[in-house]
């Protein structure tokens, strides 16, 4: 057999290995459509007319297994594809962003930005919001069938929750749904709710927000979050990551006046926020760094929520092993030290921590650094635990 | 009622009081430049002189309403007329039971509307709300940027205190209750799709008749009101009473 | 100069505040009559009046007792319609964007329900209460092909028209070339005068409507 043969040869066999490899634990346990829906590319579209309604509906505002607060993923403890029945409250809450700055935030479940869903390509969402914007609605007391949103606030309640009330019509929009947006993700008045499903037709990590005029207004008072969908095949370092993290960057816009804050829509129209944050804090992930140890390979799920500036996200010590532009494995990149996203642009990123330390996490477009875009991983040794 | 006797006087001197007629003002007529591009291009209208309650109707004068009508009392309402909220913060059908003097909320459009027909006027119109506004705002010397401060500060629910120089001739229009318009409806179009606020998404450039804080700010009263539908009952949703000016 | 629309007629509100102040009372007293019923008082005569007309439900429309008048100038009770589904639209005369389509779209209804139709009534209210005469309305029902029975194309006040484009989730205002801005909605009352089919956009639906009228 000559050289050239076998190169030959391991390559179609190699073909064949990777074929079956992405075939191997999902294929067949593909969700079937439901009528009046079609299929492309193995991809389902034409879903059911979203319904509105009202309910009496005073119990937990955020239901579903995989519904997190950041910066913590739920894990997918099942194989294949299958119903997520999620529920996100939207409603007022007084948020802390910045030490004794606190104001009347729009948000979806409580925190600022909202819970993280996270599902798998294929999987369907089965979504109900309720506009609960007119009631006072309590997070730091988790109610009995909660999302583990919940406990993982209360661990943690950096933001310093308070219930608000702030009537306001608001809507959801999914980047991670391909919907006729004037159907699902439609304005409800406070009262109201809203029920339609979505399908997770493609991987990534994608921004959820409301989509209800004046939508910068909306996100700058609060009201967006992250949805992962996991790629079917999964990403090929699967097995190798040590931790994964969520992180949303944003920004803020307020003024004082008198004893409070409040949005300042020039400063929104100027670009020029008064803090821009992770994870909704600018001391979220210095009070509270992410951890891990000396060769440890982790992954963030990274979003860059706007409402309007760039990131430009750099970890100091650190180079990005792998990139995956908008989460999805398709568009790779290999050694990155800084990943530059646009409004509601995502990225997967993982890299190799090389020595125990402190590495901070910064928005490397300085001005938002200095305006809060900074975090910090805390590594151990090596052989520590 | 101390504030309201003070609150008339004050506008006395600005707008013309109606001593018979001591919870009215009477808005003077004149040109309404629309702060709203409803039509591709700024309009402007003339709006005659009308009456305007001077406070949102309160939960008392409401009591009284339907104490008279008992078809508006929340038990008796049929449900085409609200949404199921409506009065459902009062003690009993015909009392409030709290906060008598604060402007009655959780009406639908329908019941304030059936309010103003028995009480021989209607619900402003929008033109006629927002002129009313406008007539104030200058008349209390409210600066653009304090004004844009005060609507957002209140659609948040944040305390603030107004830096009008004349606070009283605001005649509470804003800070207190959004209100019940005749025609609060928006109709804002996308090619041949026809619709309300769906229509926009924040890509406001093309509906600002000036493109400042206070025009935005103005925006988002319009669209907001424009989201409840006429059966909407909330906390923050009242109105009050226009008249014909003879 | 302010639009026309602003102007608010003396009549139309008194006729307007008289129909929502009355119309939960219409309920009432079918609430009562059922109790005399079992009494078998001196109410007799009055309680058979009565009988003709079982209590609305909840969700009826026809609580408002709107009243219109028709292309051939007669008066028109909601109340009337009471007994056959009705389909419904609103338009307006000058119209020759929508409108039209609205109305042949509710002509195919018919032609899909064939002999049924004679059991189906249609409303057409128009937006322009100062320019849609009943004459105007008679000449516009022509030139659709759709002056014929069943079919009422109807005006009134400012102020009913905007009850009932409410209660149908229609918006709409008068631009500034006289004309109406207005979603294009189709509904379907049941012979309650309940709202069970509501279809907004010009999607043609024509078969589904249909099957709507067919179900009830």
């Amino acid at each position: 057999m000559s050289k050239k043969t076998f190169m030959q040869l391991s390559a179609f066999a190699l073909a064949l290995g990777l074929t079956a490899c992405a075939q191997s634990p999902t294929l067949n346990s593909t969700l079937p459509m439901k009528d009046g829906e079609f299929s492309i590319d193995g991809m389902i579209f034409g879903l059911a007319e979203a319904e509105v309604f009202r309910e009496q509906y005073d119990s937990a505002p955020v239901i579903g297994d995989t519904m997190s607060a950041l910066p913590h993923l739920a894990p997918l403890e099942y194989t294949g594809n299958r119903v997520h029945e999620v529920r996100l409250d939207t409603f007022a809450q007084k948020v802390e962003v910045a030490p004794g700055v606190n104001f009347n935030a729009w948000t979806y479940g409580g925190s600022v930005p909202g819970p993280t869903l996270h599902v798998r390509e294929g999987d369907r969402v089965v979504f109900t919001m309720k506009n609960r914007s007119d009631e006072p609605v309590v997070v730091t007391d988790p109610l009995r069938g909660g999302a583990p949103y919940f406990q993982q606030l209360a661990a943690n309640p950096y933001q310093k929750h308070q219930p608000a009330v702030s009537p306001m019509p608001h809507s959801m929009d999914f980047h991670s749904g391909t919907v006729a947006a004037d159907d699902k993700w439609r304005t409800i008045a406070p009262g109201e709710t809203i029920r339609f499903e979505w399908v997770a037709n493609y991987p990534g990590v994608y921004m959820y927000h409301c989509g209800t005029p004046s939508v910068l207004m909306h996100t700058a008072m609060g009201q967006y979050g992250a949805v992962v969908v996991s790629p079917k095949g999964g990403y090929p370092t699967d097995h190798l990551v040590d931790h994964e993290y969520v992180i949303v960057q944003s920004e803020f816009y307020l003024e004082k006046v008198g004893d409070e804050y409040i949005y300042d829509h020039q400063a929104a129209m100027n670009r020029n926020p008064s803090h821009v944050t992770f994870n909704g804090h600018v001391s979220a992930l210095i009070d509270e760094p992410l951890r891990a140890k000396a060769g440890d390979r982790v992954r963030l799920y990274f979003l860059n929520a706007g409402p309007s500036d760039t990131s430009s996200f750099h970890v100091i010590g650190g180079i990005f092993d792998r990139v995956w532009y908008e989460g999805n494995v398709e568009n790779e990149w290999r050694g990155m030290q800084t990943v530059l996203l646009g409004a509601s642009n995502s990225a997967v990123m993982e890299f190799i921590v090389p020595e125990s330390g402190v590495y901070k996490l910064v928005d490397h477009e300085f001005a938002d650094a200095e305006r809060g875009a900074a975090g910090a991983l805390i590594a151990t040794p090596k052989d520590s635990n | 009622m101390i504030k309201r006797a003070r609150s008339l006087a004050l506008c006395g001197l600005l707008v013309t009081a109606l001593p018979a007629m001591s919870s009215q003002v009477v808005i003077p007529a004149g040109e309404f430049v629309s702060p709203v591009i409803l039509d591709q291009e700024i309009s402007r209208v003339w709006v005659d002189a009308f009456r305007l309650d001077v406070q949102p109707v309160t939960r008392n004068e409401f009591a009284d309403f339907v104490r008279k009508h008992p078809e508006w009392q929340r038990d008796r309402t049929p449900r085409i007329f609200h949404d199921g909220g409506y009065l459902t913060n009062w003690l009993s059908a015909v009392e409030p039971g709290s906060a008598e003097t604060a402007p009655v909320t959780q009406v639908s459009w329908f019941a304030a509307r059936a309010y103003c027909e028995a009480d021989g006027g209607s619900l402003p119109t929008l033109e006629q709300w927002e002129y009313a506004l406008s007539v104030q705002r200058q008349q209390a010397n409210l600066n653009d940027d304090d004004y844009a401060r005060e609507v957002f500060a209140w659609y948040t629910q944040t305390p603030f205190i107004s830096r009008a120089e004349d606070n009283e001739a605001m005649l509470g229009l804003l800070g207190q209750v959004n209100e019940w318009l005749e025609d609060y409806q928006l109709l804002l179009s996308n090619g041949e799709k026809i619709d309300f606020g769906g229509g926009s998404c924040g890509d406001t450039a093309r509906m600002l008749a000036n493109f400042d804080a206070a025009h935005y700010a103005t925006f988002l009263r319009y669209q907001s009101r424009s989201n409840y539908t006429p059966v909407t009952t909330t906390s923050t949703l009242g109105f009050r009473c226009a008249y014909p000016e003879e | 100069m302010m639009k026309n629309g602003l102007r608010l007629n003396h009549l139309s509100r008194a006729l307007i505040a008289s129909f929502l102040l009355t119309a939960p009372m219409a309920l009432a007293h079918a609430q009562d009559h059922s109790h005399r019923h079992h009494q078998h008082g001196h109410h007799q005569h009055h309680g058979e009046a009565l009988a003709a007309a079982a209590p609305l439900t909840n969700e009826s429309l026809y609580q408002t007792e709107l009243s219109w008048v028709n292309q051939h100038n007669e008066t028109v009770e909601l109340t009337d319609l009471r007994g056959k589904p009705v389909i419904v639209t609103m338009i307006y005369a000058s119209c020759n964007t929508a409108c039209p389509v609205l109305v042949q779209d509710i002509r195919r209804v018919e032609q899909q329900l064939g002999d049924a139709a004679a059991n189906t009534q249609v409303l057409v209210v128009s937006f322009d209460h100062e320019n849609d005469t009943p004459e105007r309305l008679a000449e516009f029902a022509e030139q659709q092909r759709a002056n014929k029975d069943g079919w009422h194309f109807v005006t009134g006040s400012a102020s009913d028209i905007r009850t009932w484009a409410a209660l149908m989730g229609i918006r709409y205002r008068q631009n500034p070339n006289g004309g109406y801005d207005h979603s294009n909605v189709i509904g379907v009352l049941n012979a309650e005068g309940e709202l069970v089919y509501r279809h907004e956009g010009l999607s043609r639906l024509h078969e589904k409507v249909a099957q709507v009228v067919r179900d009830l």
